[in-house]
């Protein structure tokens, strides 16, 4: 018997069904993520397990019995469920170190006492015993978010459920709360399902993943199997995109500051390293101001997509550029000098055999 | 927190955080302390020179005393004033050609007030009042011509049926007495105006009879409360000869009829003019014949020398406060005032949480039930509220206005309440819910320990702003009889014939009172929230 067991689970609004048919099990002891595009009920699936969604049909098991039962008791459940939200859900009217006490005081019954030890030893295990005395907003998001995982697992629970725990967080601060995370899977062993957008928190923390697509498990397997070698086309598609920044300059009307931001909160968000961001940025401007905005001047029909694509943990950085509307290559007939040296300098040229396409590889 | 040194370190560092909040505090209330001494120091300002604006009239003019308009041509193009709602102007018109304005007032003692300081030229009233009026000052005289014949009658429930009983009384009494009742209680000697006594045993039962709190000389209050006036004389002199015991309630002239109508009394008395429309729901014994007169300004041979600024001033205090123990009154009626404010504002408080928790459980006729009551509430005065309560729904009982007064501001309180603390459970971000329910906590504890304290902020200093409005809404219960600050005012107004200093005085007494239960509320809800913070802090 597994210790979490969900059988054809099917959950609908209305009209709507993000989950169709979900069935998996988890171990006690592993680490499961949960990946998938936007809006194919990732988050539904997992506030199932802790009944803050009713499911519409199917079954979920734990430790053998069915908590989608009607006679289920929610507030013991969720005793044994611990959860983390995207927006933290700190209590703001208490300091961390009352948001954690309290509830092991109202729900558990422990002592003062207590629980407040128990409080300061999950906040030295999350790095945060020095903010005990601080209030949720003086907080940045990261600490905001630990102080939660903290509250979480002062309750003692058998599982924990993270629920996009970095999407709410600046870039910069998504690596504490992952390290905190991966800590918890690596020392504790603690059981846990992590439903996320950051790949690298899926690959770096989990035992096993599963891709939904469409609500349904599209596929499920080690981090490596689904990241390097997928099975199913659509994972293969999905892990892609979230490794690639695309970008169209359509008939001119492109606004490139967005486009320079877009790019760099990729690069942010793909953790490289400061050099290897402003390689990637500076080409992709060079490209932009010295070849195409001067043959936009003349060819305003001309469309370029760029493409930059990262492999594993930034190990190959290659960018594309394919060009359409115009005869001629902007790359070859427009051509500022000082612009070519810059490009020349931080990428290497990888031949290709169509027309109308170009692909270099970054290098630092 | 002993036993780990980062525990040290995280009450070190709450407390260098706190303290500094601390020492602002101080400075905050400092500078509050000064703020309501100037404007404790403007409104002394705006007194005396108020004051000082109305005090030269009442330093009486005086000499030979002869009306400044002696014929109706010379009240042509003039002010005349009566009291709301009279109906003389067609009356005043036949006589006076081309009467410049009219003017209304509230009550007796305003139009005297308003005669005195030049505002009007003349105003109506009955006989009784403008002969009391006459011979208390010298600066004012009675008009040579009367405008209409009336008759002084006293009120009798249509369903209370001894009126004949009471008519024979009457005229076995001695016409001379009744004249000599009269000119007592109309002269300005006021050693002769003693609290009436009932030295009788009645054994023929007890007759209730509602009388007009300020409507000397017929019926008036003083400050012990006991009931004054000629009409009251006059109808415990036919008790006597009855052996009745009589139960006097005093209450606001407008009150009178409808007391009597609904059956709270039996009998009405307070200078009731016998007209057609009011024999359609009372029955009258006439006791005195009246008329309505003018008074007007005296004129003046001489200006005597006008008491020291200080001296009336003096006086003027002296007259509102503490000739017959007045401060009495205005301390019994703030009694009521806190008494009726706050009991209505804590149940109000009860009543606005019992269905704000209703709410929540979501039950759509209980919502539509609390929904159809709020709108009710908001859509009727608070004056019609509370006199329907009184005269309708406990109509037949004998309770206490005070009371009702405390159920229906009750009733008014707590859907402003209710409004306010549902906007801030809503203003709740939804997450803090799911946070707690995720932990655990049941719907109910949720609410109770995350919701409703993050609500709290937001919804407590309006409820503090709605408290003290509702301190000074209470100042309408003299509409069903109830003596607050406002109603022991007018009784003090209509004893001195004066009606600035009263009014000043309640003003004043007001404006301390919401200031100081605001503070108090203040302070309170500090406390409560060094408690709360105490307690989960432990």
């Amino acid at each position: 018997m597994s210790f979490l067991e969900i059988k054809r689970l099917r959950k609908q609004f209305g009209d709507v069904t993000p989950l169709r048919s979900v069935s998996f099990s988890v171990e006690k002891g592993e680490v499961v993520s949960i990946i998938g595009p936007s809006g194919t009920g990732k988050s539904t699936l997992i506030r199932c397990i802790n009944r803050l969604e009713t499911p519409s049909s199917g079954q979920i098991l734990l430790e053998g019995k069915n908590i989608c039962a009607p006679d289920t008791d929610l507030t013991a459940l969720r005793r044994r469920v611990g959860m983390v939200f995207q927006s933290f859900n700190l209590f703001g009217h208490l300091t961390v170190l009352q948001n954690i006490v309290m509830p092991q005081m109202d729900i558990l019954g422990r002592s003062a006492e207590d629980a407040r030890k128990e409080a300061l030893r999950q906040l030295r295990r999350v790095g945060l015993d020095s903010k005990a005395g601080s209030r949720p907003e003086e907080l940045s998001g990261g600490q905001k978010q630990r102080a939660a995982i903290a509250r979480a697992l002062a309750m003692q629970p058998e599982i924990m459920l993270f629920d996009e725990p970095t999407s709410a967080l600046d870039p910069t601060m998504v690596s504490e709360v992952r390290n905190v995370i991966a800590r918890l899977a690596s020392e504790e062993e603690m059981t846990m399902l992590i439903v996320t957008h950051e790949m690298r928190l899926a690959r770096d923390v989990s035992t096993r993943v599963l891709f939904l697509n469409d609500g349904e498990i599209a596929e499920d397997g080690s981090p490596e199997q689904i990241f390097d070698s997928p099975l199913n086309e659509s994972t293969r598609q999905f892990v892609m995109r979230v490794n690639s920044w695309q970008w169209v300059i359509d008939y001119g009307r492109t606004d490139f500051f967005i486009m320079m931001s877009s790019l760099e909160a990729f690069c942010q968000s793909r953790f490289m390293n400061r050099r290897l961001m402003n390689s990637c940025e500076m080409v992709v401007e060079e490209l932009v101001s010295g070849h195409i905005q001067p043959c936009l001047k003349d060819y305003d029909e001309m469309r370029v997509e760029f493409r930059l694509e990262t492999i594993g943990d930034n190990e190959s950085v290659t960018l594309t550029a394919e060009f359409s509307g115009v005869d001629l290559d902007p790359f070859d007939e427009y051509a500022l000098p000082m612009s070519d040296a810059i490009v020349n300098s931080k990428t290497r040229r990888i031949p290709q055999d169509g027309e109308g396409i170009r692909v270099w590889e970054i290098i630092v | 927190m002993k036993e780990s040194f980062a525990g040290r370190g995280a009450l070190k560092h709450s407390a260098a955080v706190d303290s500094a909040p601390r020492r602002k505090g101080v400075d905050r209330r400092k500078h509050r302390f000064i703020q309501c001494l100037l404007r404790m120091a403007s409104l002394l300002l705006a007194v005396a020179a108020v004051g000082a604006a109305a005090i030269p009239v009442a330093a009486a003019r005086s000499g030979q005393r002869q009306p400044e308009y002696s014929t109706f041509e010379q009240l042509g193009g003039k002010t005349i004033s009566m009291l709301t709602g009279a109906p003389f102007e067609e009356l005043i018109g036949s006589k006076v050609p081309a009467v410049g304005e009219f003017t209304y007032y509230s009550a007796p003692a305003e139009l005297l007030l308003a005669l005195r300081t030049g505002k009007t030229d003349a105003f109506l009233n009955n006989s009784a009042i403008a002969a009391l009026y006459v011979n208390k000052y010298k600066d004012i005289a009675q008009f040579p011509e009367p405008l209409k014949e009336a008759q002084f009658g006293v009120g009798f429930s249509k369903k209370y049926k001894k009126l004949a009983e009471w008519k024979k009384a009457f005229a076995e009494l001695d016409p001379d007495e009744i004249e000599a009742v009269w000119n007592k209680w109309t002269s300005a000697d006021e050693s002769k105006k003693l609290p009436l006594k009932q030295d009788w045993a009645g054994k023929a039962g007890k007759v209730r009879v509602a009388v007009g709190d300020s409507m000397q000389p017929a019926s008036y209050v003083n400050a012990a409360g006991d009931v004054l006036g000629m009409e009251a004389e006059i109808i415990l002199m036919m008790a006597k000869k009855l052996d009745y015991k009589v139960e006097f309630m005093p209450m606001e002239f407008a009150s009178l009829i409808a007391t009597v109508e609904s059956g709270k009394a039996d009998l009405c008395a307070g200078s009731l003019i016998i007209t057609e429309e009011r024999k359609k729901v009372l029955d009258f014994l006439p006791y005195h014949e009246t008329a309505f007169v003018l008074v007007v300004r005296a004129k003046t041979e001489q200006e005597e020398t006008p008491a020291g600024f200080w001296e009336s001033l003096k006086d003027k205090l002296r007259d509102t406060l503490v000739t017959d123990g007045r401060y009495r009154l205005i301390l019994s009626g703030l009694g009521t005032t806190l008494l009726i404010s706050l009991c209505s504002g804590a149940a109000g408080l009860i009543l606005a949480f019992g269905m704000a928790s209703l709410r929540r459980r979501n039950i759509r006729a209980v919502n539509s039930v609390i929904a159809g009551y709020c709108r009710l509430v908001a859509g009727l005065p608070v004056v019609v509220i509370l006199m329907i309560l009184y005269y309708v729904v406990f109509g037949s009982t004998n309770i206490s206005p005070a009371l009702v007064a405390t159920l229906g501001f009750t009733l008014i309180f707590a859907p402003k309440a209710y409004a306010l603390i549902n906007n801030a459970v809503d203003a709740v971000d939804s997450g803090q819910l799911e946070g707690a329910l995720a932990l655990g906590y049941s719907r109910n504890q949720a609410y109770r320990r995350v919701i409703l304290p993050q609500a709290r902020k937001i919804y407590f200093p309006l409820l503090r702003t709605q408290f003290s409005l509702l301190v000074k809404e209470t100042s309408v219960v003299g509409y069903i009889a109830v003596v607050d600050l406002t109603r022991a005012g007018d009784i003090i107004r209509g004893h001195t014939l004066d009606a600035f200093f009263p009014l000043l005085i309640i003003a004043v007494v007001y404006f301390f009172l919401t200031w100081l239960m605001s503070a108090a509320i203040d302070a309170g809800s500090r406390a409560l929230d060094r408690l709360m913070k105490g307690g989960a802090e432990q």
